[in-house]
Parts: C-alpha cells; sequence; structure tokens
C-alpha cells in the first residue's frame, strides 16, 4: 500500500501557479513528475535535508501555498541548475523557485541573515564593506589598486524608487546600527 | 584584448590573492583589465530570490556603465557572472523589461543598451587568448606529474542555453588549460560538477557543508593533490570551509585548493607573494612551490 496521497484533478488548485505563472519563460504544466530534477539535485542527495524541486512543483499544481511558502523547502536550492539541464521536459525548477521566494519576501518571509546582506548593500553597495582598512590590505599586502568607491548612493535610491528598502525593513536596519 | 574588470563583493574583501594572480597572469598574456570605476553590486543571487525587479535593475546598472567605456566585461566570480548574463540575457530578449529598467534608470543618467558582452576570465583566456598562446607562457614545469581537479562551480556553465560555455555535464575548458602545465595534469572526480554549497551557507549552514564534503572527499578518493576553482564562493567553500568539513567529518587529509591563475603563475615565473599565494586557507598551497623544478 502507498502512503502518497493520490493527485485528483478535483485537488489541482492553480491559485497558487497563477501568481506567477505569466512571467515564466517555459510552461509549467509540461511536468510530468518524473523525478530526473530530484535525482539529480545535489540538495536532495547530499544535504541531508527533506528537499525536492519535484515536489514543489507537485504541491505548486495542488496549491498547497501554505506548504509551499511557509516552510523551510524553498531556500534550500543553491540554483545549480543541474535540474534545469537534465529536465526532459524543459522545465526549470530554479527559475520557479526564484519566483517563490519574491512572492514569500512580499509576505516577510525571509532567511534569517538576508534582510541584513540587503541592508549592507544599500549602505556600502557592496555585500561587505570595503573601506579603508581593507584598501590598505590590499595595497600593502598584495599590491593591488585601490578598490574603486561603489556608488551606493545611486545604488540606495534605485532601491528607494521601486520600494526595495522597505520590502527588507532597510530604515529599522540602519536605524538598530547607529 | 582589452576588458573592463568587474570584481564584485567577495574579491575585493577576502579573495586578495585571486585578484592578485589573475592580474599578473592578465598582463602576461597581454589581456588588458581596465576596472569599472565603481565597483557596485552586480545584482547578487540573493537580491534576486528577494526581488528580481531590483536584481535588475542593480544587474542593468553595471552593465550601463561598462556600455559607456564601450568595452565588454570581464569578471572573476561565477556569482557575478551568472547575474549580469542573466539579466544582460533577459534584457536582450524582453523589450517590456528593457523599457522599465531605462525608465528607472533615466533618472540616474543611465541607458542600457544591449551592446556588451560579460565573460569570466576562464572564458577569456580559453576562447580570447586561446591554448597555444596560453601554453607558451607556462614555461617553468611542475617535478612529477601532479594530478589536481578542476572545480568549474555551477554558474559557469549552467544553464548552458544562457552561458554557453561548453558541456555542462562534461566541462573541458579549465582542464585543458591545466594540460597545458608541464608536469600537471587534471584528473576526474565524481564531485566534478556537484554544487560547492555556498548558495546556502547563509541559509542552512549543514547542507553547505554536506555539498563540500561531497567534493573534498570524492578529489581525496580520486589521489587529486589540489583543488583548482575559479569563483570566490567555491574558494570559499573547498579552501576556508574545508576546515570546519574536516572537523565534523574526523577527516585526516588537507587538499590545497588554489585558484587556476595561481597554479598558472607559477609555472609563469611569478612567486608566492605577487600571486597572493599565502592567503589560501590550507596551508599546503603555499608548499606547492616545492613541486616547481626550477623553484624562485
Ligand atoms: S521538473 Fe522536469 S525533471 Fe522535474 S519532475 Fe517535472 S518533468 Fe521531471
Ligand atoms: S537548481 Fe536547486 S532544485 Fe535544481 S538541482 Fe540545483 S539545488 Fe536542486
Amino acid at each position: 500500500m502507498t502512503t502518497e496521497k493520490v493527485v485528483r484533478l478535483s485537488d489541482v488548485d492553480l491559485r497558487l501557479a497563477e501568481e506567477f505563472i505569466e512571467d515564466l519563460t517555459f510552461d509549467l504544466f509540461a511536468c510530468y513528475q518524473c523525478g530526473t530534477c530530484t535525482g539529480s539535485c545535489p540538495v536532495a542527495r547530499f544535504g541531508g535535508e527533506e528537499f525536492s524541486p519535484r515536489n514543489i512543483i507537485r504541491l505548486i499544481m495542488m496549491g498547497d501555498r501554505d506548504a509551499v511558502l511557509h516552510n523551510s523547502l524553498i531556500w534550500l536550492c543553491t540554483s545549480c541548475y543541474v535540474c534545469e539541464e537534465r529536465c526532459p521536459q524543459d522545465v526549470k525548477p530554479p527559475e520557479i523557485i526564484v519566483k517563490l521566494r519574491n512572492i514569500a519576501s512580499k509576505e516577510d518571509i525571509l532567511p534569517d541573515a538576508w534582510p541584513d546582506i540587503a541592508a549592507n548593500i544599500l549602505t556600502f553597495g557592496l555585500m561587505n564593506e570595503v573601506g579603508e582598512y581593507e584598501n590598505k590590505i590590499r595595497q600593502t599586502r598584495f599590491k593591488l589598486p585601490e578598490l574603486p568607491t561603489p556608488d551606493s548612493d545611486t545604488i540606495k535610491k534605485l532601491a528607494e524608487k521601486i520600494k526595495f528598502d522597505v520590502l527588507v525593513h532597510f530604515k529599522e536596519k540602519s536605524g538598530e546600527k547607529e | 584584448m582589452k576588458y573592463t574588470l568587474f570584481l564584485g563583493c567577495t574579491i575585493p574583501e577576502k579573495m586578495n590573492g585571486y585578484e592578485a594572480s589573475t592580474r599578473v597572469v592578465a598582463s602576461e598574456l597581454g589581456v588588458e583589465l581596465i576596472d569599472l570605476p565603481d565597483s557596485g553590486c552586480c545584482g547578487s543571487p540573493i537580491i534576486r530570490s528577494i526581488d528580481e525587479h531590483y536584481y535588475t535593475l542593480l544587474a542593468a546598472r553595471v552593465l550601463a556603465t561598462a556600455e559607456n567605456m564601450g568595452l565588454d566585461i570581464c569578471a572573476l566570480c561565477n556569482g557575478c557572472v551568472g547575474s549580469l548574463i542573466h539579466a544582460n540575457d533577459a534584457l536582450k530578449k524582453d523589450d517590456t523589461l528593457k523599457e522599465y529598467v531605462n525608465n528607472v534608470l533615466s533618472d540616474f543618467d543611465l541607458e542600457y543598451k544591449g551592446t556588451i558582452e560579460v565573460k569570466h576570465f576562464l572564458k577569456v583566456l580559453y576562447e580570447d587568448v586561446g591554448l597555444a598562446r596560453i601554453k607558451e607562457h607556462l614555461k617553468i614545469p611542475f617535478k612529477d606529474d601532479l594530478k589536481v581537479g578542476a572545480y568549474y562551480g555551477c554558474h559557469m556553465l549552467r544553464p548552458y542555453e544562457i552561458m554557453h560555455h561548453g558541456d555542462p555535464e562534461r566541462p573541458v575548458q579549465m582542464d585543458e588549460i591545466i594540460n597545458m602545465i608541464p608536469g600537471i595534469s587534471a584528473g576526474d572526480y565524481q564531485g566534478k560538477i556537484s554544487c560547492c554549497g555556498a548558495p546556502v551557507l547563509s541559509v542552512n549552514p549543514d547542507v553547505a557543508w554536506r555539498l563540500t564534503h561531497r567534493i573534498i572527499s570524492t578529489a581525496h578518493a580520486a589521489d587529486l593533490r589540489a583543488l583548482i576553482t575559479i569563483c570566490p564562493f567555491c574558494s570559499l567553500s573547498l579552501d576556508l570551509n574545508q576546515i570546519k568539513v574536516k572537523e565534523l567529518w574526523n577527516l585526516d587529509y588537507e587538499i590545497p585548493v588554489l585558484h587556476l591563475p595561481q597554479l598558472m603563475g607559477l609555472s609563469m615565473g611569478f612567486g608566492v607573494r605577487e600571486l597572493g599565494l599565502f592567503e589560501n586557507r590550507v596551508k599546503s598551497a603555499m608548499k606547492f612551490t616545492q613541486f616547481l623544478l626550477k623553484s624562485e
């Protein structure tokens, strides 16, 4: 006896898929659940956690929004693109996962470390500060030229223009730092 | 051969040896690298996951700056290369996206036109400089046949549809360059195209370490004397995190990890300092000079 629930047509719920399907450059419904993706996925094979691109697509088709967005599933993909390369139906699981993450971030679901990474980019123009100290090491130890100063001002203003700063709570973050 | 050099975030902060060795090897081979006048973020896979629009704007900003210089971009980080090429490709194919981006960028006196290409340094070496010319400069032999493993990293190769850089399952470019170095050969190992884990380090480090372990252990099983990387994140996983992985899995071996230009540079006659080899975390990387027939 199998424990996996049989999916009936009446179980199919497209509401989650409809949130992003128009932005895809391929046909999500071409997926016939062969599992080649999961069989090739390094996270599924060696990562030691329950993770399966095939199952993410199955959950999307069943419209199980909670199971897709409200657990750690979608954050474990490394975007290594092996599954995309091997999918016989030209489905692109990592592209689907990016869309799902974009939907999650609008609902304030993000890995803990990411808003800080984003805040750094808005502050320094780079993921990490390359300031006086780093430039000194570059010059004295490695004879490297000084790093051209990033245009952090434009980078921050671009964020403000499309409200990316609000999305990652930049104000609160940078306030905390001061 | 002239490109604008885009360094990204991680190389100038953590991987000075990669940058230093790239600069000396490029200049030896007659590749001119002009620094991009401002060094900001490439768009980043993390930002793309949070908000694709902001990611595209950041990448387009970098592309537009390089377009103003009239030069193709040469980048050293697989993450940057992936980010910039994905955005360049999407913007070239999608006029609505391009219009959106230019609408926002116009406030900053920037315009994305779609006139340049983005290339990883490996691609510059393999396609633009060419194996024959590279071979002429790799003069100093290593002592006995040293077998090392080329580690390409994911975003250099996949998706092929966008990267157009050799067979994504059986890549050969770096292997062929390594095989030009007298006394060194590139060997296969099971983890060769497996992900290094770096992208999930900030999400779930245990998963990242397990992926790193897979590569290190299969390289060891294949008797490789070193792993050769072309990406700061792969290097971070395999070199810096090897210490963590050794501890977790109680491993007694250590595999030096060199950036490709460091290995090439040794055979070109550059020294430990010029190649920044003292920065590599697994310290036996420094001892690689001992294998040279004619040490500096
Ligand atoms: S995405 Fe492709 S590889 Fe994965 S289950 Fe569907 S058809 Fe198979
Ligand atoms: S891209 Fe993501 S889902 Fe696909 S194989 Fe890689 S880690 Fe797995």
